[in-house]
C-alpha cells in the first residue's frame, strides 16, 4: 500500500509529524460484490437473513450502510475462523429458530421475506421495555447448559436464550465490522493515525465526529 | 574445557550478559561503555529496531478479523492472552507459543514474556517511578522477608544516570514515599482526569492524584536514535519513533557504539559453569537454536539479566560439589520468595460535564495516585504495606451501544460522536514475600531442548486480600467525592503472573544464610555473577519496578567494571 509505505520513510527521518493522509484511494477490506459472495459458515437461508438484519440495524443514508460495507460476509467470516466452537453452535440454533419465528409470522419462505417484514419481526424482540431488555441480557450471560438446567431443553426461555444471543451478535458483529471499517474509519469518523501532539481538554466542535482510533 | 565451539568463533570475553531486556540491555551498555569486552546472550531471535516491527502502523481494518486470533492460531497462546490484551494480531509475535514453552502450575501463574532481543522491553507499559525508604526499609520494620542490603541514598546517582538516559515524562511532587526523578514535561491531565484530580485535592488531606510518569519521550533533548512520542498509543508494537524506553532503541544501540558488544541471538544459556578450585564461575553452557550445538563461552564476570524465572532456572540448574542445590544456593532462598502486583481491583464511573470536550492525540500514560496508606511503614490499617492507582479518563466509542437493543438510522448516527466521558481507576498493590511462594525446576517435564521446565507454586496471601478491600472502597470514595455519578468499585479475581511484575526468586540481603545476593548484587559466595533482574528483589514496593531494575543493573554493572579492571577476580 503506497501510503504504508510513505509513512514508514517519513518515521526513519526521525521527529517528522504527519497530517492525516486525505488524498490515497481507499480500498474496502472486502472487496465481493454484496449478491455473489460464498458463505464459509452461515447455511441454507442465513446469508439472506443476516444481511437483512445488518441492513436494517444500520441502513444506508448519506452514509453508506452495513450491507455496502459488506458486514454480512464480515459476520460470516468472523463465525467461521475465530468465534469459538460453543458461540457457532449457539448462532447456528439461534438462527434456526428466528428462520423458524419468521415463517409463523408471515407464513413465507424466508429467502423471499422483505425488508419491513425483518423489520417488523426484528422489532419484536427488540423492541421489548427496559425492563424486558434487562432480564433478556441477564439470561444472555449464563452458559447455555446453564439455560438449560435451569428452564429445561427446548423452554420458551431456552429459545428466547439462543434467538436472543443470534440477533445480539448480529447486532454486534453489524456494529463492530461497520465503526472498524476502513471506510467509516478513515472518512467518517475522526481519523489520527499519528496525531503528534496531545490536547487533553479542547472543544469537541474542533474535532467532529469521534475519533476512530 | 570443552571445546565444541567452532573454531572461527571467540569464547573468551570479560563478562558475558544473559538476557537483553530491560536489565540485559544496561548491563551491556554499562559494561561496553566501561571498556569491557561483552557478549551479550540472548536466547530468542533478533528484532532490528524499527525493521522488525511488523505491525507498527496497523490500524484494525488492516487485519481480516481487526486484529483478533483465528481459534487455531489462539489455542497456541491460551496462557499468554489471560492477561487480556497480549495476544491479538499487533502482539502476539512477541510473546511465546505456549505450547512450545509448556510450565507447571500447582496454583495458577500467569507467566506472561516472550523470547527475542529486547525481551518485555518491548512490550512493557512503561510505568517508572522511584522507591523511596519507606519501600527499602519496609522489610525491617514489619518484620517479613529479609531486609534489604542498600537504602535509597544508595541509588539515588544510579536513577539519576538512568533517567537522563531514558527520559521519563513527569510532573515533580516532591513526594517522600515517591520520590522525583529527573523529568521530561508531563503528558497533560484530559478535562475528567483534571476533575478528579481537584475533587480530590478538595476532599482529602491525606491522598492526591498526579500525572503518570512513564518512560515516553517528551520535551526538548536530544537523545541518540529517538524522538518524541507521537501520541499513537502503539507503544507495545514497537515504535517507530523510537519514542518509548526499549533495549532496541536505546541501550543496544549506545553498546553497539562503543564496539564492545557481541551480540549473540538464539542462544539458550542453561547453566553457569563454577570451578572449585578458583571459587568462581568461569562461563556459560549454552545451546545455539539454530544449529542445536553445545557450546561454552568464558568470561571473568556473568551477569544474570535473564528474567526473574529464567534467571532462577539457570542458577537451580548450575549444580555442582559445592552447590548441590544451585549456584549459590547456600541459603535454600534460591526460587522462594516469589512476588507479583495484585491489581484488577479499584472502580469505574461516569462524568456528566464536558459534553462539549473532547481531546486530541492517545497518550500512553494517564494519572497516578501514589500510596497513602501505612506511610513511614506505621501500621494504621488492617494490612501492612500499600498501593498505588493508577487509571485515566476517556470518552467511549460505539462499544458503548453493546448492551442494548436500538438500531436503525438513529443508532448509527449517534454512535458516529463520542459517547459520555468514563474513568477507571485500578490499584496495585504490594505483595509481601512469602519464603513458600516458590517456582522449581521440573526434571520429569523436559522442554524441546532438553531442559527442565519450572514449575510455579505462589499465591496471594491474606495481607494483599485485606489490602484489596480497602483499595476498592478508597477508589470508590474518592471518585464519589470528585462529583463523578454511577461510581461502581470492582475486583476482579487476580493472579500472581497476570501483572508481569514477578521478582523475588534470588532476593539481595546482609546475610548469607537468609539470601543470595549481597549489596553489589554479586552472589554472596561467587562474587564474579551478578544478578541484576528481577530475581534480585527482596521485596516488590507498589511501584512499578523497571525503573529501579535499571537502576540496579546501572549501579552493579559499574561496581563489575571497577572489580575487572582492579582484576578482583583472577586467574582465568
Amino acid at each position: 500500500m503506497n501510503r504504508r509505505n510513505a509513512l514508514k520513510k517519513m518515521s526513519l527521518a526521525l521527529g517528522y509529524t504527519l497530517a492525516a493522509p486525505t488524498l490515497f484511494s481507499m480500498l474496502y477490506s472486502c472487496t465481493s460484490e454484496a449478491e455473489t459472495w460464498q458463505p464459509l459458515f452461515f447455511i441454507n437461508n442465513q446469508k439472506y437473513i443476516v444481511t437483512q438484519l445488518a441492513d436494517i440495524i444500520l441502513p444506508p443514508n448519506e452514509i453508506v450502510g452495513a450491507v455496502d460495507l459488506n458486514i454480512p460476509e464480515f459476520i460470516d467470516k468472523m463465525y467461521a475462523n475465530v468465534a469459538s466452537e460453543e458461540a457457532m453452535d449457539i448462532f447456528k440454533k439461534g438462527g434456526y429458530l428466528f428462520e423458524k419465528s419468521f415463517i409463523e409470522h408471515f407464513n413465507k419462505d424466508p429467502a423471499s421475506g422483505s425488508k419491513e417484514e425483518y423489520n417488523a419481526l426484528l422489532d419484536t424482540y427488540f423492541g421489548i421495555s427496559d425492563e424486558s431488555q434487562e432480564k433478556i441480557f441477564q439470561l444472555t450471560k449464563f452458559d447455555e447448559q446453564e439455560v438449560i438446567d435451569q428452564y429445561g431443553l427446548n423452554s420458551k426461555n431456552h429459545d428466547d436464550y439462543l434467538i436472543y444471543k443470534f440477533l445480539l451478535s448480529v447486532r454486534y458483529h453489524s456494529l463492530y465490522g461497520f465503526y472498524t471499517s476502513e471506510k467509516i474509519g478513515e472518512e467518517v469518523l475522526s481519523y489520527d493515525p499519528i496525531p503528534g501532539t496531545y490536547m487533553g481538554c479542547i472543544p469537541l466542535s474542533d474535532v467532529g465526529n469521534a475519533w476512530s482510533l | 574445557m570443552a571445546d565444541n565451539n567452532s573454531t572461527e568463533e571467540k569464547q573468551n570475553f570479560d563478562v558475558i550478559v544473559i538476557g537483553t531486556g530491560v536489565t540485559g540491555g544496561w548491563a551491556a551498555k554499562e559494561l561496553c561503555e566501561n571498556g569491557l569486552n561483552t557478549l551479550v546472550l540472548e536466547r530468542g531471535r533478533m528484532v532490528e529496531h524499527i525493521t522488525d516491527y511488523p505491525t507498527m502502523y496497523d490500524d484494525p481494518w488492516d487485519y481480516e478479523f481487526k486484529g483478533e486470533l483465528k481459534r487455531e492460531e489462539a489455542k497456541k497462546q491460551l496462557k499468554q492472552a489471560r492477561t487480556g490484551y497480549t495476544i491479538n494480531e499487533a502482539s502476539k509475535h512477541w510473546f511465546v507459543n505456549d505450547l512450545e514453552h509448556p510450565y507447571e502450575e500447582t496454583k495458577r501463574f500467569d507467566w506472561i514474556r516472550g523470547y527475542h532481543v529486547g525481551g518485555k522491553s518491548l512490550m512493557w507499559a512503561r510505568m517508572s517511578f522511584r522507591w523511596s525508604d519507606m519501600d527499602f526499609e519496609a522489610n525491617l520494620k514489619d518484620g517479613h522477608g529479609v531486609d534489604w542490603p542498600i537504602r535509597y541514598k544508595d541509588l539515588v546517582p544510579w536513577y539519576e544516570k538512568v533517567e537522563k538516559f531514558v527520559g521519563i515524562s513527569g510532573k515533580s511532587e516532591g513526594l517522600s514515599q515517591l520520590p522525583d526523578s529527573i523529568f521530561t514535561p508531563p503528558m497533560e491531565l484530559n478535562c475528567v482526569e483534571k476533575d478528579f484530580q481537584d475533587g480530590v485535592a478538595q476532599n482529602f488531606d491525606d491522598r492526591m492524584v498526579i500525572h503518570g510518569r512513564v518512560a515516553n519521550l517528551t520535551g526538548d533533548e536530544l537523545r541518540e536514535g529517538r524522538s518524541n512520542c507521537q501520541y499513537r498509543n502503539r507503544c507495545i508494537r514497537g515504535c517507530p519513533y523510537g519514542a518509548y524506553f526499549s533495549s532496541n532503541a536505546s541501550t543496544l544501540p549506545a553498546a553497539e557504539r562503543t564496539g564492545n558488544m557481541t551480540l549473540r541471538p538464539n542462544s539458550i544459556v542453561h547453566e553457569i559453569i563454577y570451578d572449585e578450585e578458583q571459587k568462581l564461575a568461569i562461563g556459560v553452557r549454552v545451546i545455539d537454536t539454530i544449529t542445536h550445538e553445545n557450546l561454552e563461552f568464558y568470561a571473568k564476570i556473568i551477569f544474570c539479566c535473564a528474567g526473574t524465572m529464567p534467571t532462577a532456572g539457570i542458577l537451580l540448574k548450575s549444580k555442582s560439589k559445592r552447590f548441590p542445590n544451585g549456584l549459590g544456593n547456600d541459603s535454600g532462598e534460591l526460587g522462594h520468595n516469589i512476588m507479583d502486583h495484585h491489581f484488577k481491583v479499584g472502580a469505574t464511573a461516569i462524568s456528566e460535564n464536558h459534553e462539549e470536550e473532547y481531546y486530541k492525540g492517545r497518550k500512553p500514560t494517564g494519572f497516578f495516585v501514589p500510596r497513602f496508606r501505612n506511610l513511614d511503614n506505621k501500621k494504621e490499617m488492617n494490612f501492612v504495606r500499600g498501593y498505588g492507582m493508577q487509571g485515566g479518563a476517556s470518552r467511549t466509542d460505539w462499544r458503548r451501544a453493546i448492551g442494548e437493543m436500538s438500531y436503525g438510522e438513529e443508532l448509527k448516527e449517534a454512535l458516529l460522536k463520542p459517547g459520555e466521558w468514563e474513568i477507571g481507576v485500578n490499584c496495585f498493590g504490594e505483595c509481601l514475600p512469602y519464603h513458600e511462594n516458590k517456582v522449581t525446576l521440573n526434571n520429569e517435564k523436559l522442554d524441546e531442548w532438553g531442559l527442565p521446565t519450572l514449575t510455579f507454586d505462589v499465591e496471594f496471601k491474606e495481607n494483599e486480600m485485606l489490602m484489596r478491600e480497602d483499595a476498592e472502597k478508597q477508589a470508590v470514595a474518592m471518585l464519589k467525592a470528585a462529583g463523578f455519578k454511577n461510581v461502581k468499585g470492582y475486583q476482579e479475581p487476580c493472579f500472581p503472573g497476570n501483572g508481569i511484575h514477578e521478582m523475588g526468586t534470588a532476593r539481595m540481603g546482609r546475610d548469607p544464610k537468609t539470601s543470595v545476593l549481597n549489596e553489589n548484587n554479586q552472589i554472596h559466595a561467587v562474587p564474579n555473577v551478578y544478578v541484576t533482574d528481577g530475581a534480585c528483589m527482596a521485596s516488590s514496593a507498589s511501584q512499578n519496578p523497571s525503573l529501579t531494575y535499571m537502576t540496579l543493573t546501572a549501579r552493579a554493572a559499574n561496581h563489575a567494571a571497577k572489580q575487572f579492571k582492579k582484576n578482583k577476580f583472577k586467574n582465568i
